[in-house]
């Protein structure tokens, strides 16, 4: 199957006053997985809906190769899509549904029978052509609708959340066979979810969308290591923010003092983020990059703190760590379980030792 | 009618509800009490409504003791059986216009948002607030020969003399059809709504233009509701009684006008019975045969 590169191109979508996409521009690549990552409200199943041709976009262009598609109807686009409730026809035995795009292309009857078994045969449903949708589990239901999608072969495919309505454990297992399809088929896909390990594990590459605008784009490593805004940082795994103030600058690093008189040496080289010399600003730091000493032993980048609860979640301990002068956020350390009892229990007086490279600055918003 | 407007259009959320059902469902009334419960309703449709169909029929066999003399007449003059089939005939025509009109109505109803949906229920519900009386007095004001309609059509000089309108069987249809267009855009509403937008959406994707969606997709699956419109509007039109007794003339005469003049007027109350009694015959007969050929068809869900 050939698949087609899409661009949109500051693709902007208001309903009256209220704005749902703002000037996104994204360039998915021939064969890409891109994952359109946001909370609800983020815009990313507008920006979806207005790829598919079910919303017209109040401004901007989407092109599938060298090809205008923002006019056209969503009939004639020729891109497949699953859908967050499956959306298959009741009426309709599996077979026909599967079959329904080709017949719309007024495929000859023999090529619809050979291209249905194939299609079936991709999602390992092969005995369950004859039967309706509502005999179907939630999770064989999702496979069909993928079936249906693929089966006229569309260059670019489209995915709303296609995991939404499933099941965790069933979501993990339909989740490796979304990607072994993908693999095999070599489409274009774009998914959109809000659960960012769903885009993580599956994506070549994730768009962050914050409010209708795109935050950021990058692989998950990308995202992971180098988020641009506090947001996307916070979006992505976990992390921890605490306020700071800019001291100086000592050659490439910078020094940051935090509330309790604690300072961060942090080096400067792309690690930090539209400061301008602001002074105040927000200190990001992972919970897996931290580490604990006890009180004194923690030497340069320690910050003081006490340990306020302990917990052992089964592949590592959380510790919620208050540091002494900044009373109300507590830090979240994640330490590795394993070798032995945890050396530290509630109460304990401690310096969080932050690895210089892990931490990232951001200016404090609007300050 | 339960069965028919409750079927279940999207059988996965059916099922759905009825697995998150199964833990409460444990707990059931006990026969006595729901015996107990529903025994007002038993004893009113008892008495208003069970003992005086019965006794009606019953009337029209033993009075004057056992007899089918009133069956006989009933055959043997042709003019009851005409009326019988005369009604039947005004029936379909008007079903058949009430799902023509209504279906549109229904369909613009689901898909609309907002003020304009209400505006379209508004218009919808009122007539069905409204007296029947008082809506077919208002079609007699139309029609009638000085009426709105012939006094617009004389002054305008498009016709020279009023036109006779009320009083013929186009306006018995006309008004029948009036009177009972909720009845069938009501169920055809209800069944529209269930049909997620999804479904219209996915038809367009896979490559439908939006007349295909609507009759490859939309219309099937809206069949139910249209099917329990169609059931409701007919078998109401089958006896209905105001409209056509105001509206229509004495060659329009239908059943129900038939049962009331023999009952009220000629007071032949066993042979009154023997009309009621094929009417409602015909009514089942008609609605189960319907329903068969229904089902047959999967218009109604045979799992």
């Amino acid at each position: 199957m050939k698949s087609a590169c899409v661009a949109v191109r500051d693709l902007s979508k208001s309903y009256g006053p209220a704005t749902a996409v703002s000037g996104v521009s994204i360039n998915v690549r021939a064969g890409e997985f891109l994952s359109l990552l946001g909370p609800s409200g983020s815009g990313k199943t507008t920006l979806l809906m207005m790829i598919a041709g079910f919303e017209a976009p109040t401004a901007g262009a989407i092109h599938i190769d060298d090809r205008d598609i923002t006019e056209l109807a969503p009939n004639k686009r020729n891109i497949g899509m699953v859908f967050q409730r499956y959306a298959l026809f009741p009426h309709m035995s599996v077979a026909d549904n599967i079959a329904f795009p080709l017949r719309m292309r007024r495929t000859p009857k023999a090529e619809i029978r050979r291209r249905v078994e194939a299609a079936l045969a991709l999602v390992q449903l092969e005995e369950y052509g004859g039967r309706l949708p509502s005999q179907l589990s939630g999770g064989q239901q999702q496979r069909i609708a993928v079936a249906r999608a693929l089966v006229f072969e569309p260059p670019v495919l489209l995915m709303d959340e296609p995991l939404g309505a499933l099941d965790k454990t069933l979501r993990g297992h339909i989740q490796s066979e979304i990607k072994r399809i993908q693999q095999r088929v070599g489409d274009t896909v774009i998914y959109v979810t809000h659960d960012q390990e769903e885009a993580l594990t599956m994506s070549d590459r994730v768009a962050v969308l914050s409010e209708g605008r795109l935050a950021q784009v990058g692989t998950p490593i990308e995202l992971y290591e180098r988020p641009q805004t506090p947001f996307v940082a916070s979006f992505i795994g976990k992390m921890n923010f605490i306020a700071g103030e800019i001291r100086g600058y000592d050659g490439d690093m910078v020094v940051v003092e935090l509330p309790g008189n604690a300072k961060l040496t942090v080096p400067n080289g792309g690690r930090t983020c539209g400061l301008d010399g602001k002074r105040a600003v927000r200190v990001a730091l992972r919970p897996e990059r931290l580490r604990l000493q006890p009180r004194g032993q923690g030497g340069p980048n320690a910050i003081p703190g006490t340990i306020e609860t302990a917990i052992f979640v089964g592949s590592f301990h959380l510790l919620l760590v208050r540091a002494c002068a900044s009373a109300t956020e507590l830090l979240q350390v994640q330490l590795p379980a394993g070798e032995g009892a945890l050396r530290f229990e509630r109460g304990d007086e401690v310096d969080v030792l932050a690895e210089a490279a892990a931490i990232r600055l951001f200016a404090t918003a609007s300050a | 009618m339960t069965e028919i407007t409750a079927l279940s259009l999207d059988r996965p959320l059916a099922k759905a509800r009825a697995a998150s059902s199964t833990g409460s469902a444990g707990h059931r009334y006990s026969m006595s009490l729901s015996l107990l419960l529903v025994s007002p309703l038993l004893i009113l449709l008892g008495f208003a409504f069970v003992y005086p169909i019965g006794r009606l029929i019953s009337q029209s066999f033993f009075i004057p003791g056992f007899s089918l003399t009133h069956y006989a007449r009933l055959i043997s003059e042709p003019i009851y059986l005409r009326i019988l089939l005369h009604t039947i005939e005004i029936a379909s025509i008007v079903t058949f216009a009430a799902l023509l009109l209504g279906y549109p109505v229904a369909f613009a109803m689901a898909r609309l948002e907002g003020g304009w949906r209400t505006c379209i229920a508004v218009c919808v519900l009122i007539p069905l607030w409204t007296s029947v009386l008082v809506r077919s007095y208002a079609w007699i004001v139309l029609l009638q020969r000085n009426g709105i309609i012939n006094n617009a059509l004389v002054s305008t000089g498009i016709v020279a003399q009023p036109l006779r309108l009320i009083y013929t069987e186009g306006a018995v249809i006309l008004a029948m059809t009036h009177v009972l267009l909720p009845f069938m855009i009501l169920p055809i509403y209800a069944a529209l709504r269930t049909i997620p937008d999804e479904l219209t959406r996915a038809a367009r994707n896979l490559g439908a233009g939006a007349w295909t969606a609507f009759a490859k997709v939309t219309l099937p699956l809206s069949l139910p509701g249209a099917f329990a419109g169609v059931l409701m509007t007919f078998i109401l039109a089958l006896g209905f009684y105001v409209t056509p007794a105001l509206v229509g003339g004495p060659r329009t005469m239908m059943m129900a006008t038939l049962i009331g003049q023999q009952a009220t007027e000629i007071l032949d109350w066993p042979f009154a019975g023997a009309l009621s009694t094929v009417l409602l015959a015909a009514t089942l007969i008609l609605v189960a045969g319907f329903r068969r050929v229904l089902s047959l068809s999967g218009g109604f869900d045979n799992e």
